[in-house]
């Protein structure tokens, strides 16, 4: 199985990029659950600290069904927003990936499309199936190109980059 | 003399070929041109092999062919499978060090799977025995007899770790991308190898049924806590940390008799052996609660409610597919030792 993904331009030149490996992968994840992490932690600060000393004028109160409902929304998009957010407008790379070195690429080596990325992330769920992302390790382990669930089905992979 | 061009096509690309061997220019470029009207992959197969040729007129056409047949997505591709294999690999960190025993893994794949399950099949019996011993009366008696589980798992772990060694140990050399640690996977089998490792494994694998022993016998209520377990831990933790990779470092080295120089930190590095065990803990944590969540899943639950020896039974078949992993992350790192910075 080859440790690389090898891209044919149409001009018939061979660009082969190196793979990145699950540990890089887990590691790259790590990193980036505890910015998500964080941020879900000030957004709950913010949330809490307004709801006990502020309201929104005469008509909406801050512990409002409204309220409480964007919070949830937020809170949601900070979770799944997340990657697709940094996988689209910073080249395919998360703060995580860029630490350590990796990008997602589609599999011709282009820039990922908002519906890849979008799938990819969501699919994050199926590959923590059964517990602590084992499908995901048995999918990056047995797959020709290291990929995930996510990856397979959104036609992605995670390469290692030079910078 | 030329050979007539018939008007089937099969026979004037063969009579081609035959002009483009001859020696005589007119000949050769009356073929090419033919060829470049022709086109196609049989045309760009033969172009491709003329390109440099030493007629300019037939190097031309050749060129010509070739990037007209580029132009359509052929690609010739045996001048790939041609390539070796990559030689050198940087190791940044320690994520990229394991990123590279999966690697290595995964070139042998089958092998390593295989002989892994064939030598861990005596832990996968276990774990069936355990989990039938709600069922048999027979079983949990035997289970409860601290004079049959005893021997056993030190007749386990002192003779038997030698032989998964010896066939897991050698389809993962296989792996490397080198020829000559390919070639010393040969070396690793045999009575001599056996006792080799049997005897330079001792200390450590003694120690590590002492633990296990220690754990069972706290189970079974012959100890009331589990420190004499953690204590004989900590020893052979130790001994794993620090030397752990001298074994194979013997069996890489072609002479038994040889000095082996350590000239890397990596051997005997405590921050990448408490790395290494905090990613295995997890690992383990990620195959239990699998087969935990699976059972949950599938309607198993009067299993999880079972005896605390089914955790036993949990740990034992993680431990059995991840031996080849940290198998694999010995020899490298030994590898890596002999030769640090690349692999």
């Amino acid at each position: 199985m080859p440790q690389e993904l090898v891209i044919h331009t149409p001009e018939n030149a061979e660009i082969r990029v190196p793979l990145a490996g699950m540990f890089s992968r887990a590691s790259a994840f790590v990193y980036d659950i505890g910015i998500q992490l964080a941020i879900l932690f000030v957004e709950h600060l913010v949330f809490i600290t307004c709801l006990s000393s502020y309201r929104i004028g005469p008509g909406i109160a801050l512990d409002s069904g409204f309220v409480k409902g964007l919070y949830l929304i937020i809170v949601f998009l900070t979770v799944f927003g997340y990657h697709p957010l940094y996988e689209l407008f910073r080249n395919g790379q998360t703060p995580g990936k860029r630490s350590h070195g990796l990008r997602v690429v589609a599999l011709n080596g282009q820039k990922l499309s908002f519906f890849s990325s979008i799938l990819r992330n969501f699919l994050l769920i199926a590959d923590f199936l059964p517990f602590l992302f084992l499908a995901a390790v048995f999918s990056t382990l047995t797959t020709e190109r290291h990929q995930r669930l996510g990856d397979l089905f959104a036609g992605t992979v995670v390469v290692r980059t030079e910078e | 003399m030329t050979v007539a061009l018939a008007d089937n096509v099969d026979q004037r690309f063969a009579a081609s070929l035959a002009n483009l061997e001859s020696g005589e220019p007119p000949r050769r470029r009356q073929a090419i041109a033919f060829l470049e009207k022709l086109g196609g992959l049989r045309a760009f197969q033969v172009a491709s092999a003329l390109v440099g040729d030493s007629d300019p007129i037939v190097a031309a056409a050749a060129r010509r062919i070739c990037a007209e047949s580029s132009k359509k997505g052929l690609i010739l591709r045996n001048n790939l499978q041609a390539q070796p294999l990559a030689q050198k690999i940087l190791i940044k960190d320690f994520y990229q060090l394991l990123d590279e025993v999966v690697f290595i893994i995964r070139r042998n794949l089958n092998r390593v799977v295989m002989d892994s399950f064939l030598f861990s099949i005596p832990k996968f019996a276990l774990v069936t025995l355990i989990f039938l011993c709600p069922y048999f009366e027979v079983l949990k008696e035997v289970f409860a007899e601290g004079w049959i589980i005893f021997p056993a798992i030190f007749v386990y772990e002192v003779f038997w770790r030698p032989l998964i060694w010896s066939s897991t140990g050698a389809a993962v050399l296989e792996g490397f991308p080198e020829n000559v640690l390919r070639r010393q996977s040969m070396k690793m089998s045999g009575v001599r190898f056996y006792r080799k490792i049997l005897f330079l494994d001792l200390v450590e694998s003694l120690l590590y049924a002492v633990v296990l022993t220690c754990v069972y016998a706290w189970y079974l209520n012959y100890f009331s806590s589990l420190w004499p377990a953690a204590i004989f831990f900590l020893f052979w933790a130790m001994i794993w940390v620090d030397s752990s990779c001298s074994t194979v470092a013997r069996i890489l080295i072609s002479d038994s008799e040889a000095r082996i120089l350590w000239r890397s930190g990596y051997i005997g590095n405590f921050t990448l052996a408490i790395k290494l065990g905090m990613v295995l803990a997890l690992l383990y944590l990620m195959i239990v609660g699998s087969s935990v969540s699976l059972l949950w899943m599938f309607g198993f639950d009067a299993l999880l409610n079972g005896p605390i020896l089914f955790l036993f039974g949990f740990v034992i078949a993680a431990d059995a597919l991840l031996d080849p992993f940290v198998m694999g992350y010995r020899i490298l790192l030994t590898r890596l030792s002999l030769d640090p910075g690349c692999l």
